[in-house]
């Protein structure tokens, strides 16, 4: 008798040790993709504001007239001699919200930075949940982006802020792990 | 209590305590990543200072001329804000940014303080303050912010 009440409460708790076992199992698979998407969006932030910023600094350079073309809140054209080959290259930076790719299995409506020389084919730039410019003159107002349809008020920037949010690509319980960036860029050549 | 039983229960003991280290380490991994995304954006803030520093001129008497011993360049006494430079736009040279400070809440994680010094540097060692004017000046930016493990520090050498 002794024997099986014996059995029975090992069993029963052996029971017990299975469930905590496929449980913490469960989490820890969680809570590991949760922390690799992470990584790899920090990762992708990293290695793309590195072009961005390259190419932001470079505004202007080797050119004689106006200097940006286009100042919109998610799109920009601007004008610099970005190879050093004494040409004049025109740059644009344009951020189009992604339709959602179920197939695909991404729930997560990112959009893509794209970016576009002299006219050439859009190359993806950055994966962004959100890319946002503003533009400030020389004594740091805001100058909106009504007044920047006019190209003398687009002579007046001389700093630009980008902000521009990443997120993972999937949704790890329920949530999205992000990470946002910003930078003021003073380009030399709109000073 | 049988012999099973006692080593169900043992089992019990080593489990939680494999948890208790799985969480404890999951945890300081989450911190790390937070800590991370801080630092990126701590960085990405001082070096925007640092870029909208680098657009004044090198010192008061460089402003509107140029000068040829540093003797006659601002003393390391009077640097900072000089009359009338009451707000950062009316800043025109590189150290009316000295003890600067303001707190930069755009990001998504927490708000940051940023905060400014301007010296003159030995001209071959721009590790050491000089006390005299040089023809060097370090600015550094400080950052902290709440998910900082420490306070974040970049420093721009500018020469004339």
């Amino acid at each position: 008798m002794w024997s099986i009440l014996d059995t029975l409460g090992a069993s029963l708790i052996g029971g017990m040790v299975l469930l905590l076992i496929i449980s913490i199992n469960l989490q820890m698979n969680s809570l590991s993709t949760e922390i690799v998407e992470n990584n790899i969006v920090q990762s992708n932030l990293t290695s793309s504001t590195e072009d961005i910023k390259y190419d932001f600094y470079k505004i202007g350079y080797k050119v004689t007239g106006s200097k940006i073309g286009t100042a919109d809140s998610n799109r920009i054209e601007f004008y610099s001699d970005i190879n050093n080959d004494d040409v004049v290259d025109t740059l644009v930076y344009n951020f189009v919200k992604a339709a959602i790719d179920e197939d695909q299995g991404v729930i997560n409506p990112n959009g893509i930075l794209y970016k576009s020389q002299n006219g050439g084919a859009n190359q993806l730039a950055s994966i962004a949940t959100s890319f946002n410019l503003s533009y400030y003159d020389s004594v740091g107002q805001f100058l909106s982006y009504q007044s920047l349809a006019s190209q003398v008020n687009r002579n007046k920037i001389r700093t630009i802020k980008i902000d521009m949010l990443l997120s993972s690509n999937y949704a790890v319980n329920n949530s999205l792990q992000k990470v946002d960036w910003s930078s003021t860029i003073n380009p030399k050549n709109l000073r | 209590m049988g012999s099973q039983q006692l080593l169900a229960i043992g089992s019990i003991f080593l489990i939680t305590m494999l948890a208790i280290n799985f969480f404890t380490s999951n945890t300081n991994q989450l911190e790390v990543s937070v800590s991370n995304e801080a630092l990126i954006s701590a960085t990405g803030i001082a070096q925007g200072m640092i870029d909208n520093i680098l657009t004044r001129a090198f010192d008061e008497k460089t402003v509107s001329g140029s000068v040829s011993s540093a003797s006659s360049l601002t003393p390391s006494g009077n640097l900072g804000p000089d009359a009338g430079e009451n707000n950062v736009y009316k800043f025109d040279d590189i150290d009316d940014f000295k003890n600067y400070s303001a707190v930069d809440s755009s990001t998504r994680l927490s708000s940051y303080n940023i905060s400014v010094d301007v010296k003159y540097v030995v001209n071959l060692n721009p590790e050491n303050t000089s006390f005299s004017p040089t023809f060097v000046k370090r600015i550094d930016v400080s950052i902290s912010g709440q998910y900082l493990t420490d306070t974040l520090t970049l420093s721009h050498i500018v020469t004339y």
